[in-house]
């Protein structure tokens, strides 16, 4: 994206990520900037460019977004999705394994990391700390440095260095996992000293260290204006918490209250994230349910699973995405997040993948067990 | 709202409401919550009229079937309709499908079928009903456990009726469990057969509990002497762990079938696309003999000249037996099975692709022989091989889950040394096409006699041979 070109692109989406935050851009405003990068995808990522060929859906037939072709998030697993040359990327996220080990890792070439940054930042400030707190922030994710494949860690690290307060870190590794000691003294410091602050984890994470906290009969009351921000599903590991009782234990073994527990859904995939609206809301008087908000230069749209067509308004369906921040490999994403349209955002209500088919016939997973099984 | 009960309970006929099971598109169906000991309780009514029917010829229990399957294929008759519906509704199949598959299974359940599936089995009705010759000269009968807990499975209608048809021919009597995804073909036979010939159908009871209950399942088990189990590898798994050691466990768990066209042989494969397309269509594949891939004997070239010709086949399948509904999940798999053959042949990785609107249909050229199956749903692999001996090394290391082969363009002296080398690596059944999914009557069901795995043999010593007494006793 360093070609002239590429160059306007790029101060296009610089501008376009401090756009005002609630205000979301115009219909045609976003088609505009969506249809230079589908045309400067087509152009540079061949894969791509092949994908839409096959659909007879080019930026020369194609004249609003909605019509751009989305590709499955499993396209990353098969081929490199750059737009560009993938040897010039400046950073390479992988997807975690799965609960199947043999297979492939989705990859994701992002080729241009400020520009990543550059979108990341405002969409954590305005979820996560719509008061413009300057906290300590507690990563229960390893630092990126063990975790160069994983995007969440990346972007945890770029938040903490751009606005946590300076005695921000991280309290797990990859091998010993959460240091719970360091952790207790750094929450009762922040009890003592009544210093706010933030934690950010997966899902998985929590659970397991409020579990041991629990057992132990440990409590805290973290200070007023104390926030989290959780991420991820569980990949079948471990004890299995509903968001709902997740949030009833930082509640009860953390003392925060529900609206200060955001949600995050991201995908390796795909460079912008959503969070959850509900502190956003709070710091802003707002009312609402608990959604995901839509960063303003993001469209999402929820589908027919089996057509892909637009669904009406409250009906559930998988989640489209066309993400600008995805300019360097391809915008239009297609997911296997099921969802619905709620005011001002979505709701995520899982997944439609992983299920086993039905049937006396048998699945290729069932079959590899099969056989894995008689190797063992 | 149409409600349709899943269950069947001789001498209980008002027992039929209770609890839903199942709800879709207008259907309801349900069954009665029936606790540990009600169910103790259907076993010994089946016990006690399971000592009645050992008096009744066979020859009258097969009238008795006939007369009630000749019914479900009555237009006018409510079972039927109700049975369409639930296909429909429930289990998802298209209208056309549902239709389809019940008027060709109960071709299975006529008399003409029956005596001779007794015959081939068991030599005749006679060996049920008294002592006879073996071939051997010696004097046996054949004896099945008095009642049998069968464990129906939701996807290929008509092999729950099977199951109770195959244990009445042996005098059986059948206490069976609904899958919630059929829930409705079981039950309306039963009560079919109850209404035709209330002796005969008076044992079977079927109703619903919750796969897995510890209590209600044990209860029947202390009762049978048998189960029969359709469906998945962990349920049957669990029951079988649990079920004491002197029942006798019969399971019919997943499979995996396959086809194999030899191209090179210069035979006329001009049938093999639609045949093929319809072993694939039917069910919408979700049978275990459903086959997934297709080895193409042959080069690349004839491969994709048969995967092109199969997509057509299943294109013009599509209008007369539509595919049925899918979940999300469902159509997320055939999307990502898709989606790889997709960039694997735009990165000129070998593989080619053709698919019908809405993941009607997909049929996926890949360069890699492996061994793979599809997501099922009308998916189906076509992969080209120089020889069968690379077919056999490759499905090899999957004998114990092989089901059916269909083969096609085989020299006929070439078949037999086919079948032997794939019965040589876990292959039950090696067929034509266009019969992988409709096996005779008395096909030997993974690999074992239907009849005769449902009994013993008990002999009697030649000294007591009919006849004049033997001298000095």
């Amino acid at each position: 994206m360093r070609d002239v070109a590429g160059a306007t692109l790029r101060s296009t989406l610089s501008d376009l990520f401090v756009h005002p935050f609630d205000s979301p851009l115009s219909d045609d405003e976003f088609n505009a900037i969506a249809m230079r990068v589908f045309a400067h995808q087509y152009s540079r990522n061949k894969p791509y460019a092949g994908y839409c060929d096959r659909r007879g859906r080019t930026p020369a037939t194609t004249g609003h977004w909605t019509g751009i072709p989305a590709v499955p998030t499993v396209a990353f697993k098969e081929v490199t999705l750059i737009t560009g040359d993938a040897t010039a990327a400046e950073a390479v996220f992988r997807t975690s394994g799965t609960t199947r080990g043999a297979e492939r890792r989705g990859v994701h070439h992002v080729p241009d990391i400020s520009l990543y940054h550059m979108s990341l930042i405002p969409n954590f400030a305005g979820c996560v700390l719509p008061d413009g707190a300057e906290l300590r922030m507690l990563s229960l994710v390893p630092h990126p440095r063990e975790l160069p494949d994983s995007s969440l860690a990346h972007m945890i690290d770029v938040v903490m260095d751009r606005m946590g307060s300076p005695r921000s870190g991280y309290y797990a590794s990859a091998d010993d996992g959460i240091d719970t000691a360091a952790l207790t003294a750094a929450l009762r410091d922040a009890e003592g000293t009544d210093e706010p602050v933030c934690l950010l984890g997966t899902s998985l994470a929590y659970v397991r260290w409020l579990d041991e906290l629990d057992r132990a009969g440990d409590r805290f009351r973290l200070p007023a204006k104390s926030r989290l921000m959780d991420t991820g599903g569980y990949k079948g590991h471990g004890r299995q918490v509903d968001e709902e009782g997740l949030r009833a234990m930082y509640g009860e073994l953390l003392g925060l209250p529900a609206d200060h527990c955001v949600n995050e859904y991201g995908m390796t995939e795909m460079l912008s994230q959503f969070y959850d609206s509900t502190l956003r809301d709070a710091v802003l008087g707002r009312s609402g349910e608990r959604r995901k908000l839509v960063p303003p230069w993001v469209r999402t749209r929820i589908v027919d699973p089996e057509t892909l067509d637009p669904l009406p308004a409250g009906q559930p369906g998988l989640l489209q995405h066309f993400d600008p921040a995805n300019a360097g490999s391809v915008m239009a994403i297609q997911t296997e997040d099921v969802g619905v349209a709620v005011t001002e955002g979505f709701r995520l209500l899982g997944r439609a993948s992983g299920a086993t088919p039905r049937g006396c016939s048998i699945a290729m997973d069932i079959l590899l067990q099969a056989v894995d099984a008689r190797r063992r | 709202m149409i409600r349709i009960s899943a269950a069947h309970l001789p001498g209980r006929p008002g027992a039929t409401a209770g609890r839903v099971i199942a709800e879709q598109d207008g259907v309801c169906v349900l069954a009665p919550d029936l606790d540990a000991a009600q169910l103790a309780g259907t076993c010994a009514a089946l016990l006690d009229a399971q000592s009645r029917l050992a008096g009744v010829p066979v020859s009258r229990v097969i009238r008795a079937i006939d007369t009630a399957a000749r019914r479900l294929l009555d237009r006018d008759e409510p079972e039927r309709m109700n049975v369409l519906r639930s296909l429909h509704a429930i289990s998802g199949f298209s209208e056309a499908m549902a239709a389809h598959v019940l008027d060709r299974a109960v071709q299975d359940w006529l008399e003409p079928e029956l005596t001779s599936l007794v015959r081939g089995e068991l030599g005749g009705a006679e060996a049920i009903e008294a002592f006879v010759r073996s071939p051997a000269g010696r004097q046996v009968r054949a004896v099945a456990p008095r009642l049998g807990l069968h464990v129906f499975s939701g996807n290929v209608p008509g092999v729950g009726v099977t199951s109770i048809v195959r244990a009445l021919l042996v005098r059986s009597a059948v206490i069976g469990k609904s899958a919630a995804a059929e829930p409705a073909l079981a039950p309306a036979f039963a009560r079919l057969l109850a209404d035709v010939d209330p002796g005969v159908g008076s044992c079977v009871a079927i109703t619903y509990w919750q796969g897995g209950d510890v209590d209600r399942e044990d209860a029947v088990l202390e009762h049978a002497g048998m189960v029969v189990h359709y469906g998945g590898a962990e349920a049957i798994a669990a029951l079988r762990a649990r079920a004491p050691a002197h029942v006798r466990f019969i399971e019919h768990g997943p499979r995996v079938s396959f086809a194999i066209i030899d191209a090179s042989s210069g035979a006329d494969l001009e049938h093999v696309p639609a045949d093929l397309a319809r072993a694939v269509a039917l069910f919408d594949q979700q049978g275990c003999v459903s086959p997934q891939l297709a080895y193409v004997i042959g080069t690349p070239a004839q491969a994709a000249d048969l995967a092109a010709a199969t997509a057509a086949a299943l294109a013009a399948i599509q209008s007369e037996l539509p595919r049925g509904r899918i979940t999300p999940a469902e159509a997320a798999a055939i999307r990502e099975m898709r989606t790889r053959a997709e960039f694997s042949a735009i990165t000129g990785r070998g593989s080619q692709l053709w698919e019908g609107q809405n993941l009607d249909y997909s049929v996926i050229l890949s360069a890699d022989p492996c061994f793979e199956g599809t997501c099922l749903n009308r998916t189906l692999f076509v992969k080209a091989v120089p020889d069968l001996a690379a077919v056999l090394s490759a499905a090899a290391p999957y004998g114990a889950v092989l089901q059916t082969v269909g083969i096609a363009g085989f020299h006929l002296s070439e078949v037999r040394p086919a079948a032997v080398a794939l019965a040589g690596i876990g292959a039950t059944r090696v067929t034509a096409i266009a019969t992988m999914p409709w096996p005779p009557p008395g096909w030997l069901h993974d690999g074992r006699g239907p009849l005769r795995e449902l009994v013993r043999w008990t002999e009697l010593d030649e000294e007591f041979r009919e006849g004049p007494p033997l001298s000095g006793r």
